[in-house]
């Protein structure tokens, strides 16, 4: 009788692998969820959150400043490779115009020997 | 000789002396009309000459001013360029020439102002050949600003606007000042 009840109450080597397969995913499962939870909280809370009522959000604080850099000429655009935006600043169009612009407000023909020949006809 | 021939030579002596002399005096007189003429003449022109001054110096302000303002437009363009990154040593040398240009300008309005003025209060009494020379010598000088004016307009329109795209061209150096 004694032998009977020995053999009955040992686990067999099969359930005892399921169930540590069973606690292994139970804890990654934690250690994954815990770890996003975290992360989502700490993002939310230190730097998306605006910190008074009021505040501007950081990322569109970055933005802003984008923004206004690119009005004063001074933003450094990752397209051109560094190169300075100044398209704002100078107007290569309007400088052009405004050299014909000043140059059709005078006549040359003004000076025009021609504009003497009423003196000589007096003569 | 007979009496009578002295009476003769001395009418012929007397005639040839009267004739002598009458010419002189309508050579004379004739010198003083066409004097008289032309100072008549010479007034009117004068009166021409002021007014041809006076629109002269509106006419030559309004060109000295645009150049002014071209070249102080410029001036601000090169510095903004320059700033901003641009290679702006070709402009700057075109624009240096262009107030070379207009100094030239300068110098010959100077030059036919002065003529004009001489014209204009003196030399009615110096004579016609002076006056002549005068007014020949102001329209070379006019036309010497004529052909500036039209040189000007030329090297901003073809070398300085070129100078422009030139530099529109550009890809501007990241270390501007």
């Amino acid at each position: 009788m004694e032998g009977e009840n020995t053999a009955t109450n040992t686990p067999t080597p099969a359930k005892a692998n399921r169930s540590n397969v069973l606690i292994a995913i139970i804890v990654f499962g934690i250690i994954v969820g815990s770890s996003t939870y975290l992360a989502l909280v700490n993002y939310t809370d230190l730097i998306a959150k605006p910190k008074r009522e009021g505040d501007i959000d950081p990322i569109t604080e970055i933005l802003l400043m984008k923004q206004n850099r690119a009005k004063t000429g001074t933003e450094q655009t990752e397209a051109d490779s560094g190169a300075t935006d100044t398209s704002s600043s100078i107007d290569f169009d309007a400088e052009a115009a405004a050299l014909d612009t000043t140059l059709d407000e005078i006549d040359d023909n003004n000076l025009a020997e021609s504009t003497l020949a009423d003196i000589d006809a007096d003569l | 000789m007979k009496k009578s021939s002295y009476y003769i030579l001395a009418t012929w002596g007397i005639a040839l002396v009267v004739t002598l002399l009458n010419f002189d005096l309508s050579l004379a007189a004739n010198q003083a009309r066409q004097q008289n003429r032309f100072a008549d003449k010479c007034t009117q022109a004068q009166e021409r000459v002021t007014t041809r001054l006076n629109n002269h110096n509106t006419i030559y302000d309004k060109h000295h001013n645009a150049y002014n303002n071209l070249i102080t437009r410029l001036e601000t363009f090169i510095t903004k360029a320059k700033a901003a990154g641009y290679d702006t040593a070709k402009l700057e040398q075109d624009v240096a020439e262009l107030k070379t240009k207009v100094e030239k300008f300068v110098a010959d309005n100077n030059q036919y102002a002065q003529t004009l003025t001489q014209l204009q209060t003196g030399t009615c009494n110096q004579g016609e050949t002076t006056f002549r020379d005068s007014l020949t010598q102001a329209r070379t000088q006019v036309k010497a600003m004529h052909e500036g004016a039209q040189t000007i307009r030329a090297f901003i329109r073809e070398t300085i606007k070129t100078g422009i795209a030139v530099i529109r061209a550009q890809t501007p150096a990241q270390n501007a000042n």
